[in-house]
């Protein structure tokens, strides 16, 4: 292995080998990991890595599921990095435990046990094993799932058979309650308090109403009654509520109409002020803008939790049940949010339905510990409806983007050939400025909670206002914003939009499906426009040589000269093609979509390269690839949220469509084979989960110019937006 | 709030629910009798993850009434346990070509999948082609992206449960 000395971030705050591996007495492993299953097949992956490293079958390995009590604290499940921190983290300490296995001569890891001391810390320089290339083993969790069984913290205290807390005996003492939330409509309403008792007095006997400022919920004994009580209490009640701005085309004019902007440079190289020295009398300016609209995380599960407080006095003791993406940033908020001691709360990971950011999890995790406050000793299941979800949860936020770059002949190489290959001509600047609300709202990083709800409270916490994470994280509107192209001069400005009544927050690739949206188009307008093949241009532009070859790999495969060739003689017909490398250091990947334009576009074919480093588990990182450019699919050419003057109104599936089985195209992915057995060679495992976002909905885009020679800008490529570009 | 006493047939098994009028099927079988493989997705009949066969055919159970089903027999995911149900071999069949396939992420669209495939695969007779597969699987939401291998998953049950999978090929 070729990196055995830089321990991942995770090691680094959770250095003992016992914070990650736990050998049993019948010989089997027990890992810990503080990332969580999302539906990625993460805990698969981690469990392949953890079994190859130490010689076990897969079978005798066992993933502990994600607990503040007990599991590392890994922060986040987020910006497809599983691998890279909670997986290097469990290769090195198994690589460790193996080290210590042979020093004792063990039988079998059992004896390790009295072994391993509780303080040991991981031994960072012990080689590991070079490469995974057998790990083809399949998802073991799948056959609960065909079966329908009951693994979902959806399915977890819905009736007394599946109750969450057993003593014992396997019977509970506690009662399970279902609770509702009841909630004024936008970001922040308050409650008309007189009309509260009249309102409460004809509530079903059974049924408990609580108050707190603005926020309004109830619990009973069963859903059904729950759920009739919160609507009554919706109707009943009335609020003042703040407006939102008129919402024209997913958010186009946000820009516009936001009351305030934070502007910053987020980039530079070269001199930007010195750039008109470099270009000559024949530079050509080119400048395009670029939109993505707001749009829905719409998980196909609406979010759920469950808590109890086990103390008398609700003061200590709460455990809550969650699928949210980070348990110790959920567990630092609610502590907050209550005012008590973080360790006096455990909160433990339970799947949900598929999760790509910052949905409702750990907002709902909020309603159900605020409702089991006022009735402690009781565990309250909240289960949110899909309104709820589409309402309450934070939306992806609705981006503008600008590209300005200057063209001019490359005076090393300016003859006809060149010009052809596209190394005739040179980027002399480019700058990229972008309009957007900040892209996260998560927990853990505030002094105040980042709750939805528990903005409505008495404790009246301020409304916090989205922001971007740091470069070195990533970053967020920002994110791919810097071209991976070479240009003399680079600038990328990026524009907060602040005060607007919207939450926003993280999904999937954050601003790289916009970036990435814009600078592909964008190279491929410069392409068409100078008379180059999109292909030729990108290559000529680029340096790093697993980029290259990444690209020349998705040329041979799709027979890219000859198939474009032959597409463009059929009507309607196009084929495109875009490239990204995720974060400009996660995973490289380059797409051509081939579409037909009808009254609408239809997306026909996907061709996925991807070069994600040392490849763990080949199936899991193809199916992760396949699904994003699926899903980056159903945002190009359907999505945009909407929203009335009080609130978001794109509530259901009628209201916002996502792809239908009749409209998924056939979806083909090669991975470059970066896996050897040389360890000067093995290139570190890259995360693939986002890395298809960008370059799919960049792809169909160029795709559709060349099917019909319409530049569609804004997205998503509707026919009501196919039908304004091509007017313009 | 009366309650309702309704006769019906649960997984080839005779069942007696005792539910508040109003209540849906979905409600009674997830809460009532623990069957959690049909699941809630937006209680609007739009996503399809609470399918459930009824007599034979794929229904979703978010908004059916439970007195909707007396003289009528409801089949879920969990029958797979049942041999003497005609659809138990589609199932089955069906199952195994997911896990085969690998054709699932979060899962949570699965049995919904699974009910709408296994209804097409009772009903086809000798064939069945790419766009009846998508035709009988459009009423499904798929958020992580597994379409594909679903369809891939569908067609190699097909082929195991003796049907001719005909196929259709778009490309320029």
């Amino acid at each position: 292995m070729s990196q055995p000395f830089i321990p991942s971030v995770s090691l680094k705050t959770n250095p003992l080998l016992a914070q990650w591996l736990r050998f049993e007495a019948n010989g089997t492993v027990t890992v810990f990991t503080g990332k969580v299953e999302l539906g990625q097949g993460i805990l698969h992956a981690l469990k392949l890595m953890a079994a190859h490293e130490l010689d076990l079958p897969v079978s005798s390995i066992h993933i502990q599921e994600a607990n503040t009590h007990q599991s590392p604290d890994e922060g986040m499940t987020s910006g497809s990095l599983s691998v890279q921190d909670s997986g290097l983290a469990i290769r090195q300490a198994c690589a460790h435990a193996v080290q210590l296995f042979k020093t004792h001569a063990c039988a079998s890891y059992a004896e390790l046990r009295s072994c391993v001391d509780a303080q040991l810390t991981v031994d960072v320089t012990v080689p590991t094993k070079s490469t995974a290339l057998t790990l083809i083993n399949g998802r073991d969790d799948l056959d609960a799932l065909v079966n329908g069984e009951p693994i979902f913290l959806h399915d977890l205290g819905i009736n007394s058979a599946l109750t969450p807390i057993k003593n014992n005996g396997g019977q509970s003492n506690i009662n399970l309650v279902h609770g509702r939330m009841v909630r004024g409509p936008g970001l922040r309403s308050t409650l008309h308090a007189d009309g509260w008792s009249e309102a409460v007095a004809g509530l079903l006997e059974g049924v408990k109403a609580f108050r707190d400022g603005s926020l309004v919920g109830v619990v009973a004994s069963t859903d059904e009654l729950a759920e009739k009580a919160a609507s009554k209490l919706q109707r009943l009640l009335k609020w003042d509520v703040q407006r939102l701005p008129d919402c024209r085309e997913g958010g186009v004019d946000l820009f516009e109409v936001a009351p305030a902007m934070d502007s910053q440079v987020f980039h530079e190289a070269g001199q930007m002020a010195q750039a008109s020295k470099d270009s000559n009398q024949d530079a050509q300016v080119y400048e395009a803008v670029y939109f993505r609209p707001a749009l829905h995380h719409a998980s196909m599960g609406p979010s759920v939790a469950l808590a109890v407080w086990e103390s008398p006095d609700a003061k200590s003791g709460l455990k809550v049940w969650s699928h949210s993406q980070g348990l110790f940033p959920l567990r630092k908020d609610l502590a907050l949010a209550f005012g008590v001691d973080a360790q006096q709360i455990e909160v433990q990971h339970m799947r949900g339905a598929g999760c790509y950011g910052h949905n409702g999890a750990d907002d709902v995790a909020y309603d159900a510990a605020w409702l089991a406050r006022h009735v402690p000793g009781q565990c309250v299941r909240v289960q949110w409806t899909r309104e709820e979800e589409m309402q309450q949860s934070p939306l992806a936020p609705a981006m503008r983007v600008k590209i300005q770059a200057t063209v001019q002949a490359n005076t090393e190489t300016s003859n006809a050939d060149h010009r052809q290959d596209g190394s005739g001509i040179a980027l002399i600047t480019w700058q990229h400025d972008i309009w957007s609300q900040g892209h996260s709202s998560r927990p853990g990083r505030a002094a105040t909670p980042a709750f939805k709800d528990s903005w409505q409270t008495e404790k009246n916490f301020p409304v916090l206002e989205p922001i971007n994470v740091a470069a070195a994280a990533g970053a967020g509107a920002e994110r791919n914003a810097v071209p991976p192209y070479i240009s003399t001069h680079v600038k990328v400005n990026a524009h907060r939009l602040l005060g607007l009544s919207f939450r926003t927050s993280a999904m999937r690739g954050l601003g790289a499906h916009a970036n990435v949206f814009a600078c592909e188009s964008f190279m491929d307008e410069i392409a068409h426009d100078q008379g180059i093949d999109p292909i030729a241009f990108r290559l000529s532009k680029l340096e790093d040589p697993r980029a290259i070859a990444l690209i020349k790999t998705l040329a041979d495969q799709v027979n890219w000269l000859e198939r474009r060739q032959r597409v463009s003689q059929k009507e309607g017909w196009g084929l495109g093609v875009a490239y990204a490398r995720y974060k400009s250091k996660g995973a490289y990947c380059a797409v051509v979509a081939e579409v037909e334009v009808t009254h609408q576009v239809n997306v026909r074919n996907l061709w996925v390269v991807a070069d994600i480093g040392e490849i763990i588990h080949a199936d899991g990182a193809i199916s992760q690839l396949e699904g994003g450019a699926i899903q980056s699919t159903s945002w190009a050419l359907k999505e945009q949220a909407h929203w009335d003057s009080e609130n978001i109104t794109s509530t259901h599936w009628d209201a916002y469509p996502i792809l239908r089985f009749s409209e998924v195209p056939e979806v083909q992915v090669h991975l470059m084979p970066s896996n050897s057995q040389n360890a000067e060679t093995l290139n570190s495992p890259l995360g693939a989960g986002e890395a298809t976002q960008g370059p799919t909905t960049a792809a169909i885009a160029n795709a559709v110019f060349h099917a019909v020679g319409v530049r569609v800008r804004q997205l998503p490529l509707s026919p009501d937006n196919l039908a304004k570009a091509a007017l313009a | 709030m009366s309650a309702m006493h309704i006769k019906t047939q649960v997984n080839g098994q005779p069942v007696l629910w005792t539910a508040d009028a109003g209540a849906n099927v979905l409600q009674t079988l997830r809460n009532q009798m623990g069957l959690t493989a049909t699941r809630y997705g937006c209680g609007q009949e739009q996503c399809g993850t609470c399918h459930v066969l009824i007599d034979g055919q794929s229904k979703p159970t978010c908004q059916l009434p439970i007195d909707a089903l007396v003289g009528h027999s409801v089949v879920t995911l969990e029958s797979a346990q049942n041999p003497d149900l005609p659809s138990t071999p589609f199932l089955k069949a069906l199952q195994s070509a997911f896990i085969a396939e690998q054709a699932a992420q979060c899962g949570y669209c699965t049995s919904g999948l699974l009910i709408s495939a296994t209804a097409l695969l009772m009903s086809a007779h000798e064939t069945v082609s790419d766009l009846q597969i998508r035709e009988a699987l459009e009423p499904h939401l798929c958020r992580c992206g597994t379409h594909i291998r679903v369809l891939r998953a569908v067609k190699k049950a097909a082929l195991q449960c003796g049907l001719k999978v005909l196929h259709s090929e778009v490309s320029a």
